[in-house]
Parts: structure tokens; C-alpha cells; sequence
């Protein structure tokens, strides 16, 4: 039977079976070799029967219920022009310039299951067409579509992933300020052109209590660009304007709390000589400094004639005070640390905060290649493709939340990411979503994630 | 038969996924959903999923070809758009008439019972005028024993046309194919683990067996004695690139493999040559000529 229309009344008789609908039994308990018994024919003919049945239908809709819309071959997008009620409205689709848009993944999945049809020109496209125009290596490669269409057929609900969400931002490099400057007016630049084309509302990107902040705050991502590559100086720069922290009102939680230290008594012996402390006084950590408070919390004090006596030096920036103090320590500090009976752990000589992190360090942390630097970029191939939630009823598309998973789409052919790929991108995300990772075997999908155990130390010697 | 470039089969008709199983012992994998129960994913629907090796062998044995993406599709001309409204438009008037024809043969069939329901109503109008004192003439009561069923009349519901069907189209329809086919220049098997796998796939093929992808078993190829939806796989092949390095611990590995799966292992080189490897109990049955050699593997020793 070759591809055709079918006739009016087998349109009404195919809508029949789908009212009750049935799968096939399969051809029952399998055996391990095939024996040649008429049982055994029966069995799989049967099968192949069903099974030709099956396939052999077509999908057929009523036309009020039938939503319709146009292939947009240069947004490689497709545009909704005559919407029919249906409840995936509550999950797929985006708006943009007051016009209704699908992604190619959620028109060609919605195709199959029958609820749009989809025009080019002023005919409609055969799912035949369909695929053979969505399925597009640079924007939707099969195995993509696949692990979407996998996961949307279970009931989840499946957004492209957007790369803003949940980013941890204190990570990000520095940059020179000058670089800086030039790439703030590009980026916002973009931030505008992005605010002009879409009003989809996307979770703000979350800023860095550091010198860092983040400059599109009021940057509207869309799910429209979600799979364009975001580059990296417009998610985060280095913050141009100074705050002052005194006027941000913080939480105080040491108030609430009697969250008090208590430094423990030390034997004058182990103190470097000419510095003394008081008595062991209560503490409060992370306590901003009230001005009212400031005397009677200023009870440590300390009385380290070398610190006093050497005169104020005028540095312009910190690299020059570093070489002046270890200048000075070399010559005088050296000596008196190094004279009594407890020694300092790390020399004075090195003058670097992390170096002495190093030093103190034990067990070394995993060393990162310097070549997975680019792992962070969305545009690279590690990188999750879509963002899964679980069927919620109050789902939202504008504000979709922190979703449930993280999915990456791997071929089976396809080498697996090194170790620095994936401790990077888990360490891009400061939300604890799991990552998974679907592997597609000739459209077989398989989800595998990567865990992080810590191995057992045993202490007792 | 057509497969696009990532071998998806349609083909021209729904009939070629089935033929390519029943006839050619080619399983494939079903990837879209099935148009009766879309949204699950224990039984799917076309597209069929080809493995490239099996899409090697169809286009060898010039059962199939391969053809380009759509992707360029030019938009229809005047004339196919007015062809298909045309098409569109007699479907509907069809519908229309088909609709009209099964509610006529339901009328017809109960039609006695209705006539006898209307001829009751009208005695029980004249009783109760009777009743009330009316005059009611001979003629009026004789009127009712004539009255006759107007058929015509009941069936001139209409069919509104949002009420009508509309088909989505599988497999492009003559009507709607806008240009000839390209064949896709595919250059396959090109590297020494593709020429190893295709040339794999061929001789266990040749040899009558229905083979799949055993990705999620970590071998290549899941081998059947017969089809899948009866038999359980017995053999697992993995390939061995000569270029690969293959250590005695890759071969305890994968001898586990077999051993956990319940299969027995193929192990195919770049000669062809097949080594069978058992585990503990099972004994190979089907003798594989070349160079065989057997090797009873049990977890405790070997």
C-alpha cells in the first residue's frame, strides 16, 4: 500500500481505534531456539500481522482541534497561526514579537502525536518532510530530537536548556578593565537588541556578592536563543563602580543566635615573643562591626613592636605594599618568628596566599588540564541540551523554576567527556540538579550520571 | 526502498518497514510514536531506524537508497497549491456524503420504529382534542395510517467543516512530493572499525541470523536465531579493530560480559576469522567455519 490519502470513510474508521486504544500483546514468552514447529510460525506471523496493523495506521484528527502552522525556513522555527485548545500550550512554545513560535523538536513531536499540522507554503508537510527538513545536523541533530521525543512520550516536561540558570558566578576569570570596558558596551548592546526582539521572561541571573557582578542583571534570556552560544563577557564582568557594603543591610544572624566563640587559653610559650593577648573573651564571628559596639568587642588586642614600629609605607597598588612588607618581614620579622622554640609552619619568605594554601595542603585537590578552560562556554560541546521537570500542573513557562534534571546528548559513538569536562560543568551549576546523560544507540536511549563518592579514610595507625 | 541520511526509513509506504523484517531479516528500531497511543514509549511507531550497517547491506544488495534531507525543499507552485485545495476540498465533500450515507442507513434501519413513534404522538394530539371537545374529522385519523417517512428531510444535518477529519500524512503522498529524489553520496564504511562492524554484519547475516545493536550490552552486534519477537538473543559479536590494542584484561572483561549477559561471545578480527567463546555451560551449537577456537570460560579460572 503506498503513501496516499485515505478515503473518507477510512478517516472515520481510523478515528475508531483511537478511541480504544490497545496495544499488542507481543508473541508471548520467548524461547531460545527457533524449532521449526507450526506453533512457533503462528506465533511470529501473528506478530507480524499486528504488527503491520499497527503501522500501517494513519494519524487523523478532527480539524477543529487541529492546531496549524508554517515552517519559517530562516528562523528555522515554526510559527503557530491558528491555535486549537490543547493542553501543551501550558508547556511548549515561546512568544516572541507577539507572534506564537515551536521549536523544530516540539513542532516534529507534536506532528507525530497528532495535534499540529505543519505548512510550508500553502501545503502541508508529510511527517516524511518533516523530518527530513527539521532534523538538521547544526540545529537539531536526530539523537537530540530523539532523547526530547523519548522524554516528552514518558510525560516530562522538556525545555531547552537555558545557559543562564543556576550558573555559579564567582568562578568566572578576571578581566583587564580596559578589555572590560569594550566588552560591557558590546554585551549591553546585545542586551538591548535581545530586550527589542523577545518579552519572554527568564530567571535573572544571580549575582556575585564579590568584586564581580554581573551586568545583563535586567537581560531578558529567551528559551528563543537558549542553544545560541552565550559568550562568556556577557554573563559575567568585572564590576566597574564601587558599593559600599555599609549601606546594604546584610542579615545579622549573630544576633539571634548566641553563637558565641570562645578562644581557648594559650601557654605564653607557644606565642612568638613581645606578643601578648588578654583574657580569653567571647568572640562573635561574621558580626558586623557596630559602631556602638566597637569598644567592647575590641577587647583582643596586640602588642607586636614590630608591626608598631615600622612606619606607614605609601604603596599605589597592592603588589607594590606585597614587595615592601616582604621586604621588611625578610629583614625583621624573620628573625624573631624563628627564634623561639615553635617555628611557623610555612616560611615567611612566601609571600602568596596560595601558595601557602598549597603548602598546608595535604591531599591535592584534582588539577584541572588548562585545555578544559573552554568547558565553561555554552557553545562547546559539554554542555547540557535540555532541562527536564517533572509533570507539574502549575508548570510555567515564563518562570519554569530550577528544573528537575539536566540532560546531555551523547552518540554512542561519541567519545565519553574526560574528567575535567564533567567536574567543570558540575561545578558550573550551584544548584544541585543532576546531571544526566543520555547516550542514543540507534535511537535507543540510555541515561547514564556521574557520581561523586568519597572513599573511606581510615584515621587509627 | 528510501532512507533519508540519518537513516530513518519511510519509505514511499508504511509496508516497507515490515517487509524489510519479514522478508530481509533487517530489525531496525522503531523511533516515532504511534499514532494510536502516542505518549508512551513500550511500543513505537514509524519512523524505522536503521543501523548503518544494515542500511550497507540494503543499498548493496540494491534493496534501498539512500536520499538527501528535505532540508531545500522548494515551496509549492500555483498549481500544487491548487491541486491539494482541490484534494483538501473533496475529501471534505466526500466525508460529507459518507456521513450522510451512514446516517441514512441508520435511519433506514430503524425506520418502522420511528414512523410508528410519530403516527402514536399524532393519535395521542387527536385523543386529546377529542377530549377537550374538538371535532375531529374521519379524514384526519385516515391522514395518519398514510403518513409516510421523509427521510430526506432528517438527514439534512450538515457536516460543518471543522467537524471534518484531516490526515497527517506519514509517508509523503504523490500529490504533495515537490521534487525527484537526490541519492545521498554516502561514503560508508570509510574507517577500519566501520569496514570490521559492516563486514561483521554482512557474515553473521548471510548465515540467517536477525542481528541488533547491543550498545547497552557493550558489545556491537546482538545476534538472534531468529526474530526477535520470539527468541531471545543467544550471541553477543564485539569487534576487534586491528588497530585497537586488545590486552588479556579487555578479554576477561568481555568474557564476563558474556558470562553476565548469558551469551555467547563472538569475537570477530580484521580477517574475519571468528573466535566463539563460551561460558561455563553453554556450548556453541552453530559450527562457524575459518578458524575457530573454543574457550571455556568460568569466573573461577581459566
Amino acid at each position: 500500500m503506498a503513501a496516499r490519502y485515505l478515503r473518507a470513510e477510512e478517516l472515520g474508521s481510523n478515528i475508531a481505534k483511537f478511541c480504544s486504544p490497545d496495544l499488542p500483546q507481543g508473541s508471548g514468552l520467548k524461547s531460545d531456539e527457533p524449532d521449526g514447529s507450526w506453533l512457533q510460525a503462528k506465533q511470529i506471523d501473528h506478530y507480524h500481522r499486528e504488527r503491520k496493523e499497527l503501522l500501517n495506521e494513519e494519524r487523523v484528527q478532527v480539524s477543529k482541534t487541529l492546531t496549524k502552522a508554517q515552517w519559517d525556513p530562516v528562523a528555522q522555527k515554526v510559527e503557530v497561526i491558528s491555535k486549537a485548545m490543547h493542553q501543551f500550550w501550558k508547556v511548549m512554545g515561546h512568544v516572541e514579537e507577539g507572534r506564537f513560535w515551536l521549536q523544530p523538536e516540539e513542532a516534529l513531536f507534536l506532528m507525530d502525536e497528532g495535534v499540529v499540522e505543519i505548512y510550508h507554503g500553502e501545503v502541508p508537510l508529510s511527517l516524511q518532510q518533516a523530518y527530513g527538513m527539521f532534523l538538521n545536523c547544526s540545529t537539531l541533530p536526530p539523537e537530540r530530537y530523539q532523547v526530547y521525543s523519548h522524554l516528552c512520550r514518558l510525560g516530562y516536561i522538556v525545555r531547552r536548556h537555558v545557559p543562564a540558570c543556576g550558573l555559579r558566578m564567582t568562578t568566572a576569570p578576571k578581566v583587564d578593565d580596559e578589555q572590560m570596558k569594550e566588552e560591557s558596551s558590546e554585551s549591553t548592546s546585545q542586551i538591548k537588541r535581545k530586550l527589542s526582539e523577545s518579552d519572554v521572561d527568564t530567571k535573572r541571573i544571580k549575582e556575585s556578592t564579590t568584586e564581580e557582578c554581573v551586568v545583563d542583571q535586567t537581560a531578558k534570556l529567551s528559551v528563543a536563543d537558549a542553544w545560541s552560544p552565550v559568550p562568556k563577557d556577557q554573563r559575567v564582568c568585572k564590576k566597574s563602580h564601587s558599593w559600599n557594603f555599609a549601606e546594604i543591610n546584610f542579615p545579622d544572624l549573630s544576633v539571634v543566635e548566641d553563637k558565641v566563640m570562645t578562644l581557648p587559653s594559650l601557654p605564653s610559650d607557644l606565642l612568638p615573643s613581645g606578643i601578648s593577648r588578654d583574657e580569653p573573651t567571647k568572640y562573635r564571628p561574621n558580626r558586623y562591626k557596630q559602631p556602638a559596639e566597637a569598644d567592647a568587642s575590641d577587647q583582643m588586642e596586640f602588642s607586636c613592636d614590630a608591626f608598631n614600629t615600622s612606619p606607614v609605607e605609601n604603596a599605589s597598588n597592592w603588589q607594590e605594599w606585597k614587595t615592601q612588607s616582604r621586604h621588611k618581614c625578610n629583614n625583621a620579622l624573620v628573625d624573631l618568628v624563628h627564634n623561639g622554640k615553635t617555628k611557623p609552619l610555612v616560611d615567611s619568605v612566601v609571600g602568596d596566599s596560595h601558595q601557602v594554601l598549597s603548602r598546608l595542603q595535604i591531599f591535592k585537590p584534582l588539577i584541572l588540564p588548562e585545555k578544559s578552560e573552554d568547558a565553561c562556554t555554552p557553545s562547546s560541546p559539554v554542555s547540557p541540551v535540555f532541562d527536564v521537570h517533572l509533570p507539574n500542573a502549575n508548570f510555567k513557562k515564563t518562570n519554569p523554576g530550577t528544573p528537575d534534571l539536566r540532560v546531555c546528548v551523547y552518540r554512542q559513538s561519541e567519545m565519553v567527556p574526560d574528567l575535567s569536562q564533567i567536574v567543570k560543568l558540575s561545578e558550573l551549576y550551584e544548584d544541585n540538579v543532576l546531571l544526566q546523560w543520555a547516550v542514543v544507540d540507534n535511537g535507543d536511549v540510555a541515561f547514564y550520571s556521574f557520581n561523586q563518592i568519597d572513599l573511606p579514610v581510615d584515621l587509627t595507625d | 526502498m528510501i532512507s533519508n541520511e540519518h537513516f530513518l526509513l519511510l519509505g514511499k509506504s508504511s509496508t516497507d518497514a515490515c517487509s524489510v523484517r519479514e522478508d530481509h531479516r533487517i530489525v531496525g528500531h522503531l523511533v516515532g510514536c504511534l499514532p494510536r497511543l502516542p505518549r508512551q514509549n513500550i511500543s513505537l511507531g514509524l519512523p524505522l531506524q536503521l543501523l548503518k550497517e544494515e542500511a550497507a547491506l540494503l543499498i548493496q544488495r540494491g534493496l534501498a537508497k539512500v536520499i538527501t534531507d528535505d532540508s531545500s525543499l522548494p515551496l509549492p507552485n500555483q498549481e500544487e497549491v491548487e491541486k491539494f485545495v482541490e484534494k483538501r476540498e473533496d475529501l471534505y465533500n466526500d466525508q460529507r456524503s459518507s456521513r450522510r450515507e451512514e446516517r441514512k442507513q441508520v435511519v433506514l434501519k430503524h425506520a418502522s420504529k420511528v414512523l410508528e413513534g410519530k403516527k402514536g404522538k399524532k393519535r395521542k394530539e387527536l385523543k386529546k382534542r377529542e377530549e377537550k371537545g374538538e371535532h375531529v374529522t374521519a379524514e384526519e385519523w385516515k391522514a395518519i395510517d398514510a403518513m409516510e417517512l421523509d427521510v430526506d428531510a432528517m438527514l439534512n444535518h450538515n457536516l460543518q467543516r471543522e467537524n471534518s477529519f484531516i490526515q497527517i500524512h506519514t509517508a509523503t503522498p504523490e500529490l504533495h512530493r515537490r521534487r525527484e529524489d537526490i541519492e545521498f553520496e554516502w561514503s560508508f564504511p570509510a574507517t577500519n572499525a566501520d569496514k570490521l562492524r559492516c563486514a561483521a554484519f554482512s557474515e553473521l547475516w548471510c548465515r540467517g541470523f536477525f542481528l541488533t545493536s547491543a550498545g547497552k550490552f557493550g558489545g556491537d552486534f546482538l545476534v538472534y536465531p531468529g526474530d526477535p519477537c520470539r527468541f531471545h538473543s543467544k550471541y553477543i559479536a564485539v569487534c576487534l579493530p586491528e588497530d585497537q590494542k586488545f590486552t588479556n584484561l579487555d578479554m576477561t572483561s568481555i568474557a564476563r560480559l558474556g558470562t553476565a549477559v548469558k551469551k555467547l561471545l563472538i569475537l570477530v578480527d580484521e580477517m574475519l576469522k571468528y573466535g566463539m567463546y563460551t561460558s561455563e555451560k553453554q556450548t556453541p551449537l552453530v559450527p562457524l567455519p575459518g578458524s575457530i577456537q573454543k574457550w571455556n570460560h568460568s569466573s573461577h579460572s581459566y
